[in-house]
């Protein structure tokens, strides 16, 4: 009996992580639906966005919850900066998307470099009191730091699809990614919108970070590489393009991942997401709930 | 008669640099020959890359994993079995290469910027299974070459590191000029070009990405053999990097890819530069060729399309048009 | 005669819309047959299923005999039927030679690379293409694009060739010079040709037949004379009879 409760533990745990990669995922969802470009350096975002935690709650002691206001500000600020260098320039020409691939993978490695330089690789952490609490729900204990990011992570996204559907700026996203020539028609600024909607998505993962480094003791310059796959699998897994899907696939993600590590070693576990995530882009590149994208 | 001059001039450059760099040991420094030995491997590896990332147009960023492949066939073949690197190696290019052909399957689903992740996940995978089946590879622990001799590729000496990286450049550039005129590297360029004309004039394109796959992943496996020749101790996790996938295609991509000099041109550039800026700023700031890459990548994409041999192909073109 | 292309009933949907409604035809060795019919009335998606880019629901394409129904293009090619495309697809970073070299090299003589050069350079010369060897196919212009394609497309060796709206683009000149250049394929070498065409006067008069495709089904078949009279094609594409 308690074998099983423990189980159900890391399960939930993973589930909650799940939600966090769902939020970080919606970010890449985003910014592909709209402009069809590859951000390789989206979990470098995320890093930093657990940087901005970091260095708001030990220097300034104020909540990090309030961080994450701030590391979406700071990050969507970030993003468009990174969007007007490396996106914008290169998204209309042909095989952009290729060479948006190309670029974010250049402005990771600067991120990671940079983060290396100023931040040194020595993994950080802070104290909050959110990670110490710890709640019981239906005989399941989670600290209250996962619980609220998890919250928030999907409170996020229901909060992102708001957007997309009522906010008039949130319904230009939507028909420039259904239809960019069509936009551009009835007069939507398409470049501006995709500046937009790459600086949101890019807040989104600094928005992620801060939420992850409330329970996640291990904020180091290269963290942002194990989100980027999974994220990607995250990605993939729910189709690009999708909103809701994100939630699941994170969690159906997330709580494969944990019961990988339940049943299998650690190595074999990490084999194991690897296989998945080619399987799925050999043989469903949609997703679960994206439309088709490739042409044979 | 302006052609005859053109190309007198050119096989004036080529044979001077050939001799300044046969010569080039016996009065430059160890260090500038060791700076300069790394440029050809490198040199040689983009130019393995860019049988499929340039004349192919897939964007390949899992190469490193084809370098770990071929490094440990060797090596494993050397130390455990006593063969000869010399002979090792093509066993090596054959076991890369067989991994190439299963991502060359792959190329035929995905498309552009899947196709890359499909090969950062490929790597990653390969990298997982060399340090899950540790029987054969030493698993973390990686395995050190204890022997010696020439006879096992194996030198006391810079020197002859270096004649041996600088054969295998010069034998990647030949390779290229012979490949591009070849009946298929022009199949492959078309495939590039276009999937469905080149269907149309007969060429198979499942089988072409196949083996242009399997060819780019072959030599990579090489290059891999020497690598570790040189370097004399192999891990999973100092092979098997996203940064020296990375590397391998910023060198090509900035050197400009599609071309036999590409790589050559781009691991000139980058290979001494980035040694210098570590040598300059230590293993502590590790960081900073990470982040000359990232910048040459972005400047070149967005700026420099084709690279500078690109640049300077358009250059001579504007004293003779309509010429290649 | 011998028959060398026989489409028998085929059918050919995307999604809820029927492309080719049953559609059969048949052409005989070294006839010139025309392929006409309003826009979207299905002649480049024909083109498609018998060169193996489509796959039909319904039907059998039969070459020489030999059933090569959703054979893929390659095959086909070596079957011996080459095509044009619509819009020409050069192959942009390759020059015109190399083009053209890559369909002998590929195509259904699987000629060695000097044997392929020499190909290659009689086709260009035929086309007038031939001092533009050595340029890259993207510099060229939309009229040595469509003249190098069809170079490229003789490369291969083809018994039958497919031609998608060839002249279309070209001024009355190049037209004419074209055309005469197409019809000696059929007279002086033995080919068989279909080739689509919009341009009346182009298709009526060097046609040895016409075949007439109204919303993916057939309307009409028959001599020039006989098609250009008929009321059906009249009221559905010509508007008007056509001097012949």
């Amino acid at each position: 009996m308690i074998e099983l409760s423990a189980y159900t533990q890391l399960l939930v745990s993973y589930a909650i992580l799940g939600g966090v990669y769902g939020l970080t995922a919606l970010g890449l969802s985003l910014i592909w639906g709209v402009m069809k470009a590859v951000n390789w350096a989206h979990g470098d975002f995320l890093m930093v966005g657990m940087y901005t935690a970091f260095w708001t709650v030990t220097l300034f002691g104020i909540d990090p919850y309030i961080a994450a206001i701030v590391a979406f500000i700071l990050l969507g600020l970030i993003g468009m900066a990174t969007h007007i260098i490396a996106i914008e320039p290169v998204v209309e020409k042909p095989g952009g998307h290729e060479a948006t691939l190309l670029t974010t993978l250049g402005i990771s490695v600067i991120l990671e470099s940079l983060a290396l330089i100023l931040w040194s690789p020595s993994p950080r952490s802070y104290q909050n009191v959110y990670k110490d609490t710890f709640l019981e729900v239906l005989g399941i204990r989670t600290s209250v730091a996962e619980a609220i990011a998890f919250v928030v992570s999907i409170a996020s996204i229901v909060a992102v699809d708001q957007f997309l559907k009522r906010v008039r700026i949130g319904k230009a996203i939507r028909a420039v990614s259904q239809n960019p020539v069509g936009a551009r028609v009835v007069g939507i600024d398409v470049p501006k919108i995709r500046l937009m909607t790459f600086g949101l998505g890019v807040g989104l993962a600094g928005m992620a970070g801060v939420l992850v480094s409330t329970f996640y003791p291990n904020i180091r310059p290269l963290a942002g590489y194990v989100w980027d796959i999974a994220s990607y699998v995250v990605v993939i897994f729910a189709g690009l393009g999708t909103i809701y899907g994100v939630i699941f696939a994170g969690i159906i993600i997330g709580v494969t991942e944990g019961f990988g590590t339940i049943v299998f070693s650690n190595a074999f576990r990490q084999i194991l997401v690897y296989v998945v995530f080619l399987a799925v882009l050999l043989l469903r590149p949609q997703g679960l709930f994206g439309k088709a994208l490739r042409r044979v | 008669m302006g052609l005859e001059l053109k190309f007198t001039k050119k096989l004036i450059i080529a044979a001077l640099l050939l001799i300044i760099g046969a010569i080039f040991p016996l009065f430059a420094d160890e260090f500038l020959v060791s700076i300069l030995m790394q440029a050809y491997l490198w040199a040689f590896l983009a130019m393995s890359w860019d049988v499929i990332g340039g004349y192919g147009g897939q964007f390949s960023l899992g190469h490193a994993a084809f370098l770990a492949l071929g490094a440990y066939t060797s090596t494993i073949l050397l130390q455990g079995y006593n063969v000869s690197p010399w002979v090792g190696m093509w066993a090596a290019g054959v076991v890369a290469g067989a991994a190439g052909a299963l991502v060359g399957i792959a190329s035929l689903r995905l498309k552009g910027p899947f196709f890359a992740l499909g090969t950062i996940a490929f790597a990653e995978l390969v990298k997982l299974l060399l340090l899950y089946f540790k029987g054969i590879t030493g698993g973390p622990l990686g395995i050190l070459i204890t022997k010696s001799g020439p006879e096992n590729m194996l030198f006391e000496t810079q020197t002859p590191y270096y004649y041996l990286m600088f054969v295998l450049m010069l034998a990647g550039i030949l390779f290229l000029k012979w490949f591009e005129s070849s009946r298929f590297g022009i199949g492959l360029v078309a495939v590039r070009e276009d999937e469905e004309a080149a269907e149309g004039v007969g060429i198979n394109v499942y089988r072409t990405k196949v083996i242009g796959a399997a060819i780019s992943a072959f030599l990579t496996g090489i290059g891999g053999t020497i690598y570790a020749q040189w370097i004399h101790f192999i891990r999973p996790d100092i092979l098997v990097k996203l940064e020296y996938s990375t590397q391998i295609a910023a060198i090509d991509v900035v050197g400009g890819a599609g071309s036999p000099y590409g790589g050559l041109i781009g691991a000139l550039i980058l290979v001494p530069l980035s040694l210098y800026l570590n040598a300059l700023f230590g293993g502590m700031i590790a960081g900073l060729s990470l982040i000359l890459y990232g910048v040459v990548l972005l400047i070149v994409v967005v700026m420099i399309p084709g690279g500078i041999y690109g640049l300077l192909r358009r250059r001579l073109r504007r004293k003779l048009p309509d010429q290649r | 005669m011998i028959e060398v292309l026989e489409v028998k009933g085929v059918v050919k949907r995307f999604g809820g819309l029927v492309a080719l409604n049953k559609v059969s035809l048949s052409v005989k060795e070294r006839e010139f047959l025309g392929l006409i019919g309003p826009n979207g009335s299905g002649k480049t998606t024909l083109f498609n299923v018998i060169t193996g880019y489509y796959r039909p629901e319904e039907g059998r394409v039969y070459y020489r005999g030999d059933d090569i129904t959703g054979l893929r293009p390659h095959l086909i090619v070596k079957k011996g039927i080459a095509r044009t495309f619509q819009i020409p697809k050069p192959f942009g970073r390759l020059t015109v030679l190399e083009n053209v070299m890559s369909a002998a090299m590929y195509g259904r003589k699987a000629a060695s690379r000097s044997e392929a050069k020499e190909i290659a350079m009689d086709w260009l010369e035929y086309v007038r293409l031939k001092e533009k060897a050595d340029v890259e196919a993207k510099a060229l212009n939309i009229v040595e694009r469509k003249l190098m394609e069809l170079a490229r497309a003789l490369s291969t060796g083809p018994d039958l060739l497919l031609l998608d709206e060839l002249v279309a683009g070209l001024n009355p000149s190049e037209m004419m010079e074209v055309v005469k250049l197409v019809r000696k394929l059929v007279d002086e070498r033995g080919l068989t040709i279909i080739m689509v065409e919009h341009v009346m006067k182009a298709v009526m008069s060097i046609s040895d037949r016409v075949f007439v495709l109204h919303r993916g089904a057939k309307l009409a078949e028959g001599s020039p004379q006989e098609v250009s009279r008929d009321p059906k094609v009249i009221e559905a594409y010509l508007g008007e009879p056509i001097q012949v």
